[in-house]
């Protein structure tokens, strides 16, 4: 039997705790006991500790010691990394095999090079992180992150926690995070690996699990905090929304939606099939969970396969991945959620034979439902796909328009020439990211999460302005 | 009807009145042939899962009809125009279209529910005061409980069995003082109405301050549980009320379950049980012509016991639509029958995409 | 039971390898069309036969060569018994296998070759292209032409013939590599000699003796043989062999 921290706080701190066997494993996970006090108690220290060395650290060194934490989950041998390996899909149903991968993947945007292109993708000179520096139009400036953010995870799809809390220690900010009790795991074991590079930055980290809504715990989070960033659905921001108050910075990333536009020069004989793979594989990992899936695909007509074949070839795959990398076990209601669509579209298909459905038969595994007309639509997840026909992509892009609020990636299959009409259009109606169909699910660092500035919507300049500079001069007691 | 529609409904009756030479497997594959043969869209449906005359042998083969099916198509062997009933679902999830169930004759929807009535609610007496508070059938003719609330009157009520439910909705201050002059007088009562038609009253009592002492064998029926009511109590609790209020305990209280798209009814086994053993049984059960299987959310196999699915009925009275049908609520199977844990809440993604249900709700 | 409930279709069923196939296939579970082309009777018998053991199979007339009659068919097939799964392209155009009343190789004109092509080729095309769209829709099936092991070692060289089936094997490989993403699998089975079948009557007992004389298991293919192989085809027992062509032949030819 193995016992299992699921949660970190500074050493200084105690907490009484309480144990719960994982189910299907030898472990065992330890809770927190978390009170409002102690919520306090945590923020204190970790803001004190913040000012004490955190706040003194060049961002240089900052990104350092992340890479060196990212280093070590880069071995397939680091201890933390096999740890994860073997938790994260029991606790979230994930197929290991694609947790394995994912996570591989998904660390190595963390690099060094990449961190640092994070920065210089926001701000002309990173160094304002750490002092005032010279700006092009004369002057000078610099850039204060909040002294401390209380991240609010939710969800299960591994990572993003990560990304967040990296966001946070970048601006010198102590970070709070409270973990959904879906996945409080990884964030913690990520802590763990910066404890190991460097002890006392670690310390300025506290990550708490937590059931979501009890609002005596969030306001105590929320007032200890100079910025909240909330991750979940719209129920979740709303409540959270209710207890910041307006003096503070609110940050939301919503659920989202995806979608793709396959057109027909990506469906000739020679690349029909590559296309369909790729497009398999952007439905199936993490099962739709994460917004960066798929949810729809508006196929066009006139190629080697009609988007009516599109639908089964991609059934047919949907089925070999799923042979491959089987999908999460599902609750009661999220399976009945897909029961009863594919119930509704069976029962229209009868009346309707432009509506045709190719699912799999033993269970839920799969589902894919073709529309014989240009369309999106949103589906119940856990690799649920709607196929849309299209005689031409760029009529029906309109189609998208009740999607706008929750609009986020697009997979996109069309020759070079349609690129910029198309994405003129998509960037109009709402869409953020263009993407290339089989990547759907790896955002590049440095990407507009969500249409936004990832750092910038965090931090406030201090200007000091070219005139006081030049005037200052004057009173130089050497001046002459 | 058509003459095999006639001989049809004839063999369900006589197999509903123990009368009949076949079992219940034997006649619910002939029943299923004849479906098959004249509710076209059911046709349909079944080819689509291969499922035909030549290869259900088994009465468990038999493919159930979601019961969205009762929206999206017209299920009915007979020509739904000459039917002397349709039945329709109240429509509380999409006002717009309701699910509707054809009764070319009432013959075998009476006789469904009348011999499991006597069985299930008034095993120990004929007939009894009955106090109905939800509208009877005059009021609704296309509501399959107004049906039953008025069969159960004049089949089982004794003279002064009344209606409280009029135009003007619940007349709460006459059930008071009924109920008061059943008291009085010492006589059984049974009151009987959906679910969420208690709440009313019980505020109302509640709010006067009124109790009530009812005689020994009176009895409460509700129906229909709390699935989409604005106001939504624990079924223990309203339980709790009634003994309070009513004095009824709970081994007195039956709930019954019953659907538009079904022809037959299933019930707590409370006052039968205790009437029987003395052991008072919670578990809910139905007549010999309706078997209800519980199925894996996932694949739609049987669950064994204990494990919870959706709930899916072979109801043989059922026999102009289909006579199985699979609904959408959640149940578990146990030793004496099995219990519902009611209908399926929609599902929130685990991660950040939206799902089809929320974008639904915030659509609303 | 290795084909239950499935859907097949047999060309050329009314009797020989074909009826075998019908019967075995519908004993293995299968609801069988038993395609005939000129025999009504026999195709019957095949029905009437497989209905003894309590087995589904129904008669379905169409030339193969035909495509409209084959497309009818295939729908009323489908339609009737709710898709297809299986196909068998056992058909082809008459031929006489005699020994010694074969035409040789400068006495063998275009027109023959062109009316095996007809039978072996066209056919099988004209039945997989009518099948293949409800294939895709279940997105699985399974495609069995029945090729000839006289294309790895022409005992007797019956040239149009064998060379329609050979043509029929490349046929068979080249739609199983466009077909296999579709969860489709094509394959050949390729009999050695059949006997006792009315094609194989006019066979000299001296050319069938020496044909086992070179078989390693000592005796002639039976129609059985045959339609075990292609039951084996056609059940999940071969759910990842595509494209291959399987000698039913006793061990004549091995490659």
């Amino acid at each position: 039997m193995q016992i299992l921290q699921a949660y970190w706080i500074p050493k200084a701190v105690d907490v009484p705790i309480v144990r719960e066997q994982l189910i299907g494993s030898a472990y065992q996970l330890e809770y927190p006991v978390v009170t409002s006090e102690k919520i306090r108690e945590i923020t204190a220290l970790i803001q004190q500790n913040r000012v004490d060395y955190l706040q003194r650290l060049t961002t240089g060194d900052i990104v350092n010691k992340i890479d060196q934490a990212i280093q070590k989950w880069l071995n397939p041998g680091y201890p933390l990394r096999i740890q994860a390996e073997a938790l994260l899909p029991i606790i979230t149903g994930y197929d290991p095999e694609m947790v394995r991968l994912e996570l591989k993947k998904y660390m190595r945007t963390f690099r060094k090079k990449e961190l640092l292109r994070f920065l210089d993708e926001e701000f002309d000179q990173a160094a304002m992180l750490d002092e005032f520096r010279p700006r092009k139009s004369g002057g000078l400036s610099r850039v204060y992150g909040p002294r401390s953010i209380f991240h609010v995870f939710s969800g299960n799809v591994p990572g993003v926690q990560i990304w967040s809390l990296i966001m946070g220690l970048l601006l010198k900010s102590a970070n709070l995070g409270k973990t959904s009790t879906a996945e409080p795991l990884l964030p913690v074991l990520f802590t763990q690996s910066l404890a190991e590079v460097d002890p006392q930055l670690a310390e300025t980290i506290a990550i708490l699990p937590w059931k979501g809504g009890m609002t005596e715990l969030e306001k105590a989070a929320v007032n200890s905090a100079e910025a909240v960033v909330v991750y979940g659905s719209e129920n979740t921001v709303k409540a959270v929304r209710k207890i910041v108050p307006l003096s503070k910075t609110f940050i939301t990333y919503g659920h989202k939606i995806s979608l793709a536009i396959i057109g027909k020069e990506a469906l000739r004989p020679d690349c029909f099939y590559e296309t369909v793979h790729k497009f398999a594989e952007d439905i199936s990992i993490y099962d739709q969970q994460s917004c960066l899936s798929p949810q729809a695909v508006l196929v066009e007509a006139g190629s080697a396969i009609s988007p009516k074949q599109f639908a089964q070839l991609l059934a047919a795959e949907l089925a070999r991945y799923a042979q491959k990398r089987p999908r999460a076990t599902l609750s009661d209601e999220e399976t009945m959620s897909i029961q009863n669509l594919r119930h509704q579209t069976e029962l229209e298909a009868i009346k309707n034979e432009n509506i045709a459905i190719y699912a799999s038969k033993q269970d839920t595994s799969w589902t894919v439902i073709y529309h014989h007309q240009p369309g999106f639509d949103g589906s119940p997840l856990n690799r649920f796909i709607h196929v849309f026909y299209s005689e031409k992509l760029e009529t029906d892009l309109g189609k998208m328009q009740p999607f706008e609020n929750y609009l986020q990636s697009c997979g996109l299959a069309v020759s070079p020439e349609r690129l910029f009409p198309i994405a003129e259009r998509l960037g109009e109606l709402g869409m953020n990211r263009l993407t290339q169909v089989g990547k759907m699910n790896s955002a590049k660092p440095g990407w507009h999460h969500d249409g936004r500035f990832n750092l910038l919507d965090f931090v406030r300049f201090t200007d000091i302005e070219r005139g006081l500079e030049d005037t200052l001069e004057r009173f130089d007691p050497d001046v002459e | 009807m058509r003459q095999d529609s006639i001989i049809m409904a004839n063999q369900i009756l006589s197999f509903i009145e123990g009368n009949s030479e076949t079992n219940f497997n034997g006649l619910a594959v002939t029943l299923f042939q004849y479906q098959f043969q004249h509710n076209l869209p059911y046709k349909k449906f079944c080819q689509t899962k291969r499922k035909t005359p030549l290869t259900v042998k088994k009465w468990d083969e038999i493919p159930p009809m979601p019961i969205q099916g009762y929206k999206e198509l017209m299920l009915a062997c007979e020509p739904p125009e000459e039917a002397a009933a349709v039945f329709m679902t109240s429509g509380t999830t999409n006002p717009e279209t309701k699910g509707k169930n054809y009764h070319p004759t009432l013959a075998v929807w009476d006789g469904s529910m009348n011999a499991p009535f006597k069985k299930f609610v008034l095993p120990d007496v004929d007939k009894m005061m009955i106090f109905v508070l939800s509208p009877a059938a005059d009021l609704n003719e296309h509501s399959s409980l107004s049906r039953y609330l008025s069969n159960a009157v004049t089949y089982f009520g004794t003279e002064n069995s009344r209606f409280f439910f009029t135009e003007a909705g619940l007349e709460m201050k006459t059930v008071a003082s009924a109920l008061r002059e059943c008291e009085d007088r010492g006589e059984a009562v049974m009151l009987m109405g959906a679910t969420f038609a208690y709440v009313h009253l019980l505020d109302y009592f509640l709010e006067k301050n009124l109790r009530f002492h009812l005689a020994a064998g009176s009895r409460i029926f509700d129906t229909g549980g709390f699935k989409g009511q604005t106001r939504e109590i624990e079924m223990d609790k309203l339980y709790g009320m009634f003994a309070e209020i009513f004095n009824v305990k709970r081994n007195m209280c039956i709930n019954m379950y019953g659907m538009t798209e079904l022809s037959s009814q299933v019930y707590d086994q409370t006052i039968l049980s205790t009437y029987e053993s003395g052991q008072t049984i919670f578990d809910k059960t139905g007549p010999a012509w309706l078997k209800t299987m519980i199925l894996d959310t996932d694949t739609l196999e049987p669950v064994p016991n204990g494990k919870s699915g959706v709930i899916a009925h072979y109801d043989l009275a059922n026999w102009n639509s289909c006579l199985a049908i699979l609904t959408e609520d959640i149940g578990y199977r146990t030793e004496h029958g099995f219990v519902i844990l009611g209908r399926v809440q929609g599902s929130e993604a685990r991660g950040c995409s939206i799902a089809i249900d929320q974008l639904m709700q915030s659509n609303e | 039971m290795m084909v239950k409930n499935k859907v097949a279709l047999v060309t050329g069923a009314s009797r020989g390898i074909g009826a075998a196939i019908a019967k075995k296939l519908a004993r293995e579970g299968a609801f069988v069309g038993v395609n005939f082309f000129k025999n009504q009777q026999l195709a019957e018998n095949v029905v009437n036969e497989i209905k003894t053991f309590s087995g589904q199979a129904e008669a379905f007339q169409a030339d193969v060569r035909n495509p409209e009659q084959v497309q009818a068919m295939v729908a009323q097939l489908a339609d009737s018994f709710g898709g297809i799964d299986i196909v068998v392209n056992n058909a082809l155009s008459h031929y006489t296998f005699n020994p010694k009343t074969r035409k040789t190789a400068w006495e063998t004109n275009w027109d023959d070759y062109q009316q095996q092509l007809d039978g072996s080729v066209k056919g099988a095309y004209n039945i997989c292209q009518s099948a293949m769209p409800f294939m895709k829709e279940q997105m699985s099936g399974r495609l069995i032409n029945i090729v000839s092991n006289l294309i790895d070692f022409p005992v007797i060289p019956y040239h149009d013939y064998t060379t329609a089936k050979m043509a029929l094997l490349g046929f068979t490989r080249s739609l199983a590599a466009d077909l296999g993403s579709f969860g489709i699998t094509v394959n050949a089975v390729s009999p050695g000699l059949t006997y006792p079948t009315d094609s194989s009557v006019e066979t000299t007992e001296d050319v069938r003796e020496s044909i086992i004389q070179l078989t390693p298991m000592r005796r002639l293919a039976t129609p059985d043989d045959i339609a075990n192989a292609v039951v084996f085809l056609a059940s999940e027992g071969s759910s990842f062999i595509t494209g291959q062509c399987l000698n039913i032949d006793g061990g004549l030819v091995m490659r």
